[in-house]
């Protein structure tokens, strides 16, 4: 099986794996603050917001980022490549409630689920529902 | 007592000097910035330090502008000046010269300054020929500059009556580094003792101005132990690239070190860009410090340029230290902030903080507000109206900070950062943000040789 190397490589496989659990409404780089969300997704008929950092390798840095991201995402998760899960340390992001994505090139997998953000802070949700223009 | 003065940069910070200059000491005003706006300036420094004012100021010569620098980019040492000049078109042709303010900075301070600069480029250290000379033009540019402007200007002769002097003349200084720091060592002592020798009747200070590394050299030891036996009043010290969150606990206590060795011989000592960590060196021995309003607590002597707008981000005053605004609100949960009254009781309870959440917690993100400031500007910047929050946020946390540092003692002032250590680092999201309170804890709890 083809290793994924680079970061970008993450975001086609995961677009496609929201988009079938309904968050059709996506944003590549979305901001919020300084940062900048990898993929942030909507979905309508849900009202849930969920938004993703990719990392290849510095899982300790995704977690930061991902409770940060708690503040303005229904759920939350990290996706990682599948090739390189043995380097990560799941239950830190249990402990959170952050959800964990295992990636390869052809399918994704969910290796934890993502609890439902306490830290949802509701005019952060609206203003990035608003703020973002939102592509196909 | 601990001493703080702000560090007046441009014109565009003149409201939080009219507004918060009084909660401290004084100013220091960049010599270029008062041959680029003489009158504004002046009208300004009367208005603030006049005789009716408890507030004084410095004048930097800023004479380091002029000497030999490090290429922030290629390390190179460069010699042309080239980060004072700009295009500018001369008769239809453009032309890379210093720009206006350093030009007539140059021709003001006296004859002996072509010593240093010429011709466009700074001068190797052992063609400084003429010392006497040099300091004289630099000690007389701040002690008879204003009058010479004002003798040239008939708005500004309404002030001729009521003009401030400055609180003390800084001698003539230049960036030290590794490649020149066996002959400038030598040099700004002699430039020290010269001009406090030849200035009985008045407060000189010899300006320090090094390369980081240079705080662990013999030759900066050799040449504190130089300054202090010299009749200087104190020094000011500038450490390029010196962060005090950042660096390790061996360069934070050689930095007290210095201070201590100061104060023992009788010396004031100041640090000319200096964060929450040098006001409690002053129970170490440092007199003092000076930084800007958004905040300038530590400078590189080469400005790193073309990197846009820097955001001026929230001051967590527990923690000293500057902190992105979704940080704090994701800490808010470990911290136990659920309302407006916890944040006062935890967080801030100045003016700024208690006007801003008057409508509801969530209204501190308005200290982080965001924009594009263009259509096609692909990164947002905060906006102006943010800024302007933090800066007058922390301007007045660190006037509060400074009376602190006054009335209390050091354990106190320790317990305070241990406190704050405590609860913050319940934080997930502060992991990693919080290591120099440990530093500063074992530095400051040590015996200071």
């Amino acid at each position: 099986m083809r290793e994924i190397k680079k970061e970008k490589e993450l975001l086609k496989p995961i677009a496609n794996y929201l988009k079938d659990k309904g968050y059709a409404r996506q944003m590549v780089e979305a901001c919020f603050f300084d940062y900048a969300i990898d993929l942030y997704g909507y979905s309508e008929k849900k009202r849930r917001c969920v938004a993703i950092e990719l990392k290849l390798y510095d899982w300790k840095k995704a977690l930061k980022q991902a409770l940060v991201y708690q503040l303005c995402a229904d759920y939350v998760y990290v996706a990682f490549p599948e090739s390189s899960l043995t380097r990560v340390q799941i239950s830190a992001f249990s402990e959170f409630g952050i959800g964990f994505i295992a990636v390869s090139p052809d399918r994704c997998r969910q290796v934890l689920k993502a609890k439902k953000s306490i830290e949802l802070m509701s005019h952060y949700k609206s203003e990035m529902i608003r703020m973002t223009k939102w592509g196909d | 007592m601990a001493q703080l003065y702000l560090r007046y940069g441009s014109h565009a910070e003149k409201e939080y000097y009219l507004k918060a200059l009084s909660l401290f000491d004084g100013m220091m005003v960049g010599a270029n910035l008062l041959e680029a706006t003489p009158a504004a300036t002046i009208s300004l420094l009367v208005q603030l330090c006049g005789k009716k004012s408890k507030c004084s100021f410095f004048i930097d010569p800023m004479t380091y502008a002029f000497g030999e620098y490090i290429d922030p980019a290629s390390k190179d040492i460069r010699k042309d000046l080239d980060w004072i000049k700009s295009d500018q078109k001369i008769r239809g042709q453009t032309v890379r010269q210093l720009k206006r303010s350093y030009r007539k900075l140059a021709e003001s301070l006296g004859t002996g300054f072509t010593s240093v600069y010429n011709n466009g480029a700074s001068k190797a250290v052992d063609q400084f020929k003429d010392i006497s000379s040099l300091c004289n033009g630099v000690i007389e540019y701040q002690k008879n500059r204003f009058n010479e402007l004002i003798g040239k200007d008939d708005e500004l002769n309404q002030f001729i009556d009521s003009l401030p002097k400055p609180k003390g003349l800084l001698s003539p200084y230049f960036f030290i580094h590794e490649g020149n720091k066996k002959s400038l060592f030598e040099l700004t002592c002699q430039m020290a003792q010269y001009c406090a020798d030849s200035n009985l009747n008045d407060e000189v200070y010899s300006v320090l101005c090094i390369d980081k590394p240079l705080l662990n050299d013999p030759l900066f030891d050799a040449c504190i132990e130089k300054l202090v036996t010299l009749k200087i009043k104190g020094l000011w010290l500038w450490i390029s690239r010196f962060q005090e969150e950042n660096e390790q606990e061996q360069l934070l206590e050689k930095y007290l070190s210095v201070a201590n060795k100061a104060s023992k011989s009788g010396k004031q000592i100041f640090n000319m860009h200096g964060g929450y960590f040098s006001l409690l060196a002053t129970h170490k021995g440092l007199t003092g410090m000076s930084h800007g309003v958004g905040y300038g607590e530590q400078k590189d002597v080469m400005p790193v340029v073309g990197k846009g707008i820097p955001t001026v981000r929230y001051y967590l005053p527990p923690v000293y230290k500057r902190i992105g605004i979704p940080e704090i609100q994701r800490s808010f949960s470990a911290i136990e902030v659920k309302s407006v009254e916890d944040f006062i009781s935890k967080i801030c309870d100045c003016a700024i903080c208690r006007g801003i959440l008057k409508k509801d917690l969530d209204a501190f993100k308005e200290f982080g507000e965001m924009y594009r400031s263009s259509e096609d500007a692909k990164r947002q910047a905060q906006t102006p109206a943010a800024a302007k929050k933090c800066r007058y946020h922390f301007l007045l946390t660190r006037a509060k900070e400074l009376k602190r540092v006054r009335e209390v003692k050091l354990d106190t002032l320790i317990e305070d950062i241990d406190n704050a250590y405590a609860s913050w680092s319940r934080s997930q999201v502060m992991k990693g943000s919080l290591e120099h309170i440990e530093r500063w804890k074992k530095v400051l709890s040590g015996k200071i040789e």
